[in-house]
C-alpha cells in the first residue's frame, strides 16, 4: 500500500470545511422559544401608520429615495420637486421641506450590520429607516444618525452599531454644489488621536486599537455620514470639520493626507457588504412589486434574491444580474411581484451564489414591512361607502349580506369564495372553477368586481321565488322587474350612479337590468352574484 | 464605539446561547452533514442546539465548547441513523434508499471504514474529518486523552487492515 489510509479518508472528506455554511440565527430565536429578536416593534408601527395615512389619503412624500427620488409608500420612485430646494443670494444651497413642519416623514440612515454568517467578519453598512420631523430633513436625518441604533436593534441578531462616538453633536452643516460641509463637535473623534497639527489646525483620525482588525477602523464613523447625506437630494460627497478646524484622516500616520477634500462614496467602498441593498431599506417598506436596489460585487455578477415573509415562506425567489462581478462591484435593481392579501412583516434577503458549491454566502437580509398584493392594494371594494341598514331583510340574509359586503370592501376573495353556496352559486355564465380566482383576475383586470359587490349591496333589494330555495333576495331591485320599462326611476337614477348613463341606454335597449345582481335565499345562502345575460 | 460585540462573564443565557450558536453552528452542521448527508444536516443541528439551550448552564468554556458539542450531536446523530436503520427495514425494498447520500461514493476507504465498529469509524471521522485532535475526541467520545490517542492509533490500524481485506486500492 502506498499511501496511508488515514489520508484518503482526510481527502474524502464529504463536507470540507471551506463549503460555507449559512448560520441561522432565527433557528437559535426558535430554539429559545422567543421570536427571532428583530429590531422589529419599532418600525413596524412606524410601518403601519405610514400605510395608514397613506390609505387614509395622506398626500404627503415619502421623503427619500435611492437616486436622488422620493418613495412614495406602496409605490415606485417618483422625481423629486425642484421645489425642495431653494438657493440663497451666496449660492448656497440648502434643502427645504416639501411637507408641512411637524409632519413625520421617512429618512434613511447608515449604520453597520454584522454578519450573520461570520463572527469575526467586520460589520458592514446598512440603510436603515427612520422616521424623522419633516420641518428641517437634513438637519433631522443627521440628529437620527448621530442618535445611533435603538435599544432593539443594538441587541437584535445580527446586531445594528454606530461607530460614531457618543455624544457627538452638530455643530453646523452647510451645502454648496453639492459639496456637504458638516461640523462636529470634538466628541467624533472619540478615540482617535487629536491635537495633531500640521500647522493649518488640522485634525487626524487614527485608527483605533480594534479587537479585531477590521480595515481602516477610522474610517468607520466616516463612512456612515458620508453614505446618510450622500441619500439626500444635492448631495454628492462631504467635508469634515471638527469643532471649526478641517479634519483629515488617515489609516495609517504613514500615509499621505487629503485636507479638506470632499469625500464621497467610493472612497468607502471597504465598508460595504458583497451584496449591498440599497432599497428597500432595513425597517422600511416595501411597495409591491418591491424595486430591490443595490450594488453588488459577486461571482459572476450573479445577484440570488429572495422574499420572505414573517414565517418564513418564500414569496420569491430568483436572480439578477448586477452591471459587473467577479471583482468589481456593479448596481443591480429588480422588480419583485409577491402574493399578499394583507401587509405584514417579511424580508427580502439577497446573496451570492458559492461557486463552490452554490451555497447561500454573503447574505445580507433587510426586514421589511411587505405590502399587500396590488390586487388588494387597489382593492376596488374599498371605494365603496358604509354598509346601509336594511332592517327588513331577515336575520339570516342580513346577516349574509354584512359577511359579504365586508369581504368585499377588502376584497377577500377566500372569505367570498367560503361564503358561496356550494353547488347552487352563480359568478359566471360560461366560466366555471373557483369563483376567487375569476374576481381576483377581474380586479387585476380593473374591472372592478369588488366596488360592484359591495355597493350593490346598499341598492334597495325585491324578493323572488327561487323555487326549491324559497324565497330570494335579489339586489338590485331592478333585476325583479320583468322589463326595463317596469323598473322605477329612482331605482334608475341610483344604478346610474354606480354604472353611468351609458349603462342605462344599454338596459333600456336590451329590455331588462343585467348589470350585477346578488341573490341570498331567505335561509342565508348566497346563491349568485352575477353579470350579463 | 460599538462596533464589536464581546463576550463577557455577565452574558444572559440566550446571549451566551445565540453566541455559540453563531460560532459553532457552521462546525456541528458539517459534523452533521458528514454522517447523515446534507438533507438531514440542518435537522440534525437543530436537535443538537435544543439540547444545547437546554443544557446552557453546562456548555462548556472555549475551547471546549465544540468538542461538547459534538458529543451532543454525536448522539443525535446516532438517535437519527438508528430511525433511519428501522426505517430503512421497514422499506427493505428501497434499497438503494440505504446509504447516506455522503457515503455513496463507494471508494476504498470509505468502504472499509464502514467495515469498522462504530467507535473506531467515529473516532477516524473526528480525526480526519473534524480534525480534532486526541484530547478534543477524549472529550466528545468521553475517554482521556491518552485513552482517546491509543484508540485513534487502534483504529488507523484497523482501517488499514479493512482496506488490504476488502482489497481498496488507495
Amino acid at each position: 500500500m502506498s499511501r496511508d489510509p488515514f489520508e484518503i479518508l482526510e481527502e474524502q472528506n464529504p463536507m470540507p470545511d471551506d463549503r460555507t455554511v449559512y448560520t441561522p440565527m432565527d433557528t437559535a430565536e426558535k430554539i429559545m422559544g422567543r421570536p427571532h429578536r428583530r429590531p422589529w416593534p419599532g418600525w413596524a408601527l412606524a410601518g403601519a401608520v405610514a400605510a395608514a395615512v397613506l390609505i387614509a389619503g395622506g398626500a404627503w412624500l415619502w421623503w427619500l429615495g435611492g437616486d436622488g427620488g422620493i418613495e412614495v409608500a406602496g409605490s415606485s420612485t417618483v422625481p423629486i420637486a425642484p421645489e425642495s430646494t431653494t438657493t440663497s443670494e451666496s449660492g448656497v444651497v440648502t434643502t427645504a421641506t416639501t411637507a408641512p413642519a411637524g409632519e413625520p416623514i421617512d429618512t434613511v440612515i447608515y449604520l453597520y450590520l454584522d454578519s450573520t454568517s461570520d463572527p469575526e467578519a467586520c460589520p458592514t453598512l446598512v440603510p436603515v429607516h427612520r422616521t424623522i420631523a419633516a420641518d428641517a430633513p437634513m438637519e433631522n436625518t443627521l440628529a437620527a444618525l448621530l442618535a445611533g441604533p435603538t435599544e432593539d436593534e443594538a441587541v437584535s441578531v445580527p446586531a445594528l452599531s454606530s461607530a460614531i462616538p457618543q455624544g457627538t453633536r452638530l455643530l453646523d452643516i452647510v451645502v454648496n454644489h453639492g459639496i456637504a460641509t458638516i461640523d462636529l463637535s470634538a466628541e467624533f473623534l472619540g478615540k482617535a488621536v487629536t491635537g495633531y497639527s500640521t500647522g493649518s489646525g488640522t485634525l487626524y483620525f487614527y485608527p483605533e486599537e480594534t479587537a479585531r482588525s477590521c480595515e481602516d477602523a477610522a474610517g468607520y464613523p466616516l463612512g456612515q455620514v458620508v453614505f446618510t447625506l450622500t441619500r439626500l437630494p444635492n448631495i454628492d460627497s462631504v467635508v469634515f470639520l471638527v469643532e471649526g478646524e478641517a479634519a483629515g484622516f488617515v489609516a495609517n500616520p504613514d500615509l499621505p493626507v487629503i485636507v479638506g477634500s470632499p469625500l464621497a462614496r467610493d472612497d468607502f467602498e471597504y465598508l460595504l457588504p458583497a451584496v449591498m441593498i440599497e432599497t428597500p431599506v432595513y425597517g422600511g417598506s416595501a411597495g409591491n412589486p418591491v424595486v430591490v436596489q443595490g450594488t453588488a460585487n459577486v461571482f459572476e455578477a450573479v445577484v440570488s434574491l429572495a422574499l420572505v415573509d414573517n414565517d418564513g415562506l418564500i414569496l420569491w425567489e430568483g436572480t439578477t444580474m448586477a452591471s459587473c462581478g467577479t471583482g468589481c462591484r456593479g448596481d443591480f435593481e429588480i422588480a419583485i411581484p409577491y402574493d399578499l392579501t394583507q401587509a405584514r412583516l417579511g424580508a427580502v434577503i439577497a446573496w451570492e451564489a458559492s461557486a463552490m458549491d452554490g451555497s447561500q454566502t454573503n447574505v445580507r437580509e433587510h426586514p421589511v414591512w411587505l405590502s399587500a398584493s396590488s390586487s388588494t392594494d387597489t382593492c376596488s371594494g374599498a371605494l365603496a361607502g358604509n354598509l346601509l341598514e336594511q332592517p327588513d331583510l331577515p336575520v339570516a340574509v342580513a346577516d349574509m349580506r354584512e359577511q359579504i359586503w365586508q369581504a368585499a370592501v377588502v376584497c377577500d376573495y377566500d372569505s367570498l369564495a367560503d361564503l358561496t353556496s356550494p353547488d347552487l352559486f352563480t359568478y359566471s355564465f360560461g366560466g366555471s372553477g373557483d369563483p376567487a380566482a375569476y374576481w381576483a383576475q377581474l380586479e387585476a383586470d380593473g374591472e372592478e368586481p369588488m366596488r360592484f359587490l359591495a355597493e350593490t349591496l346598499n341598492l334597495s333589494f325585491a324578493t323572488t321565488d327561487a323555487g326549491d330555495l324559497g324565497t330570494a333576495y335579489v339586489w338590485p331591485s331592478a333585476f325583479a322587474y320583468p322589463t326595463w320599462a317596469d323598473v322605477p326611476q329612482a331605482d334608475r337614477d341610483m344604478l346610474a350612479t354606480l354604472y353611468g348613463q351609458a349603462a342605462i341606454g344599454d338596459w333600456e335597449l336590451f329590455g331588462s337590468f343585467i348589470g350585477y345582481r346578488i341573490g341570498i335565499t331567505e335561509d342565508g345562502e348566497w346563491i349568485y352574484y352575477v353579470a350579463g345575460d | 464605539m460599538t462596533l464589536y460585540r464581546l463576550e463577557t462573564a455577565a452574558a444572559s443565557p440566550e446571549d451566551r446561547f445565540r453566541a455559540v450558536f453563531s460560532r459553532h453552528y457552521e462546525a456541528v452542521y458539517r459534523y452533521a452533514a458528514r454522517r447523515l448527508g446534507r438533507d438531514d444536516a440542518a435537522d440534525a443541528a437543530s436537535e443538537a442546539f435544543t439540547v444545547a439551550w437546554r443544557k446552557v448552564q453546562r456548555i462548556p468554556d472555549e475551547p471546549g465548547t465544540l468538542p461538547w458539542l459534538y458529543a451532543v450531536t454525536r448522539n443525535v446523530v446516532s438517535n437519527m441513523e438508528r430511525a433511519r436503520r428501522r426505517r430503512q427495514r421497514l422499506a427493505a425494498r428501497a434499497s438503494t434508499a440505504g446509504d447516506p447520500p455522503t457515503m455513496t461514493a463507494d471508494t476504498g476507504v470509505i468502504a472499509a471504514l464502514a467495515d469498522l465498529r462504530a467507535e473506531d469509524r467515529e473516532i477516524l471521522r473526528l480525526a480526519a474529518w473534524e480534525g480534532l485532535r486526541p484530547a478534543e475526541i477524549g472529550e466528545v467520545i468521553g475517554c482521556s486523552p491518552n485513552a482517546a490517542a491509543i484508540r485513534l492509533y487502534r483504529a488507523r490500524r484497523r482501517l488499514e487492515e479493512a482496506m488490504n481485506e476488502t482489497g481498496g486500492t488507495p
